[in-house]
């Protein structure tokens, strides 16, 4: 009877993230010895620049192979489980607009400047993390905002964005 | 002991104690609310403190890093949420404490055995930094790297259940400090034409999305928006009762100073060795351990908080921090043109007196607001975290944007505050990575510079790997390597199980 729990390797979260590190390793590698043989500051590898992004690729490839095994022993010990782990329930769909409100921010901020930015900025992220009552988002996005200014950027001489 | 009458200056200089008591307010209220972390902290604060002295930024640095580190305990044991990793262990003892009804005795104790714990660990770094700089004044530029490489293998083995995930995070930390300038040629790395890249990563916005962007990221990912807080209700815990704990607690001081000195190891493994220590030594606890023992209370807070000192012995005498706060202080001193070192005594002895000095004044003041403030802090622990968190956010905008007054860095602080939120979220920690970034300019230099001073030697292994020093650190590595291998550490527990059977 085949085993219930049994997962294919390519889905082990261990070797995905080893063939990941393996090349971004490959890459470096690559990446070092192409330009340390077009380097016009030294041909000798003791003085080259890429000397030590060699060795740090050295350290990736060895550590895709651990990654690799590592995923290989999970799938033993996922066969060998008699049950499936329980599922954590995860917000990320929150995480997403949280990155996706903060790259709007970021290219307000030149345009709009920092207080009115700032205040978009908080005022959307109190309303999506549950605030439903108008008068206290725009009342703390305000108070925050002028609060931030006037302590950083008057007080305490904070170059602010 | 020069070293401790020096630090005495600052306690009769007005306004290093007022910004030291300013940094142990922000660090108990940082500290005591879960989501908010020493480190975050700590990183916000380097941006702030460009502009200022360094003894100011030292003095402001050393009071939210003292009582930080503290106030911690303090969600531990209300809310049963560990306000900083230190803390994991004092959540054992502490909520069930808090749940009987004892919060406020639980409080007292943590308070006063985190003040001896500190304490202990600034008397070490002030007596050992002298004799330990001695010994680096000897260090080739092969031992800086082998003692870097240990400090990223040891942090890689403790961090993370998985060696290999540590290691990888520490490799991408290396990878992250070799995009710029090269320090010997200046030849540009890994900048891809990107101009703004040319000067290197800036620590500052880097650490601040790790430690605070990615922090946000993962709460609202692990939806835990909400939680309860126990109630305080005043107590009489008798002065006698609670220094019966003072003899035994110099053995967990002394366990936490040398934990926090090993690069990597830090508060947690300290506190967790600490109360197994605590479980063999005490053979009549208040109460069973788990169920409300002061004694796991009192092992847990004072070695975490001995820690403090410790783990500022090898970032001030050899620069490898031993922790993730001790790494972001680091590029304190970088900022203010101050190299650590073994050299660093000799050349900026003030500054070692102004970081004793601070951290002294900051356990009176983690004396003072743990008796006095901390019993009413209940309700600000509870500040609901969808007002909390947008201001976080906030905040790391403008501790990313001030270091270098460019809009690049904000961008650069939400790029490794999302690598640190999908690190942390597929189980790899961050610490390494902050120390492989840290640490990796010195090691790649002192690499080149012992592979240049081989190559003209006869015998080119001897040259490199000859020196007891070396012997020591390569030994020392290279056992972190192998002990953390799976079929070696299998192979160990299956001789220790039978050899405890015999």
């Amino acid at each position: 009877m085949e085993n219930k729990n049994k997962k294919s390797l390519l889905k082990m979260r261990s070797f995905q993230d080893g063939i990941f590190v393996g090349l971004c390793s490959a890459g470096l590698l690559g990446y070092s010895l192409y330009h340390h043989h077009f380097d016009r500051n030294t041909s000798e590898w003791k003085l080259s620049p890429f000397l030590f992004p060699v060795l740090i690729s050295v350290f990736g490839l060895l550590l895709t192979i651990s990654l690799i095994a590592d995923a290989r022993r999970e799938q033993k010990a996922a066969e060998g489980a008699d049950s499936k782990p329980a599922k954590e329930k995860h917000n990320l769909p929150g995480a997403f607009i949280l990155i996706g409100a903060s790259i709007v921010y970021y290219f307000l901020l030149p345009v709009i400047h920092f207080i009115p930015a700032s205040i978009l900025y908080l005022a959307g992220l109190f309303v999506y993390l549950g605030e439903r009552k108008w008068w206290k988002v725009i009342l703390l996005a305000v108070i925050t905002t002028a609060a931030i200014f006037l302590l950083f950027g008057k007080g305490l001489n904070v170059r602010l964005p | 002991m020069n070293a401790l009458l020096g630090s005495l200056q600052y306690f009769l200089n007005i306004r290093f104690i007022l910004l030291c008591g300013a940094g142990s307010l922000a660090g108990l209220f940082v500290g005591s609310i879960p989501g908010l972390s020493v480190s975050m902290a700590t990183a916000l604060l380097v941006s702030i403190t460009y502009t200022w002295s360094a003894t100011d930024a030292l003095a402001t640095i050393m009071g939210v890093y003292v009582v930080g580190v503290f106030s911690g305990a303090l969600s531990a044991i209300l809310l049963n949420i560990p306000g900083a990793p230190a803390s994991v262990v004092t959540t054992l003892d502490g909520y069930p404490l808090a749940k009987r009804g004892e919060a406020y005795k639980a409080l007292k104790y943590a308070t006063v055995y985190s003040f001896v714990g500190s304490v202990f660990g600034l008397v070490a770094l002030a007596l050992l930094a002298q004799p330990i700089t001695s010994i680096a004044l000897k260090f080739q530029p092969m031992d800086y790297f082998l003692l870097a490489l240990f400090g990223l293998t040891t942090v890689g083995g403790l961090t993370s259940k998985n060696f290999s995930k540590g290691l990888v995070s520490a490799v991408f930390g290396l990878f992250f400090a070799m995009i710029g300038m090269d320090s010997v040629l200046g030849t540009p790395r890994l900048t891809f034409g990107f101009r703004n890249l040319n000067a290197g990563i800036p620590t500052v916005p880097a650490l601040v999305g790790m430690f605070g962007f990615a922090e946000i990221l993962s709460v609202i990912f692990g939806g835990q928006l909400d939680a309860t807080v126990n109630s305080i209700t005043h107590q009489v815990v008798k002065i006698k009762d609670m220094l019966k704990h003072f003899w035994v607690s110099l053995y967990y001081c002394l366990i936490g100073t040398f934990v926090g000195a090993l690069p990597g190891a830090g508060g947690p493994v300290a506190a967790f060795l600490a109360y197994s220590q605590a479980k063999s030594i005490v053979k009549k606890p208040s109460r069973p351990f788990g169920e409300g023992a002061v004694e796991g209370i009192v092992a847990s807070e004072s070695a975490n908080n001995a820690c403090i000192g410790g783990a500022l012995i090898p970032m001030l005498t050899l620069a490898v921090p031993g922790d993730a706060v001790t790494a972001i202080i680091l590029s304190v001193f970088y900022v203010h043109g101050l190299q650590p070192g073994p050299t660093f005594l000799m050349r900026s002895a003030d500054s070692f007196y102004a970081i004793l000095g601070g951290g002294f004044i900051g356990c009176i003041f983690l004396l003072l607001l743990g008796l006095l403030v901390a019993p009413h802090l209940s309700k600000v622990i509870n500040v609901p975290k969808k007002v909390l968190l947008p201001i976080v956010a906030l905040l790391c905008v403008i501790g990313a944007y001030a270091c270098n007054n460019r809009l690049f860095d904000v961008a650069l602080m939400f790029f490794f505050g999302i690598l640190g939120f999908v690190m942390r979220s597929r189980g790899y920690p961050v610490a390494p990575m902050t120390l492989g970034l840290v640490l990796g300019g010195m090691m790649d230099s002192n690499f080149r510079r012992a592979i240049s001073l081989a190559a003209s030697a006869d015998n080119k292994v001897v040259a490199l790997f000859g020196r007891p020093i070396t012997i020591v650190l390569l030994l020392c590595t290279i056992f972190s390597i192998v002990s953390n291998i799976p079929a070696v550490k299998s192979f160990t527990s299956k001789l220790f199980n039978r050899s405890a059977k015999q």
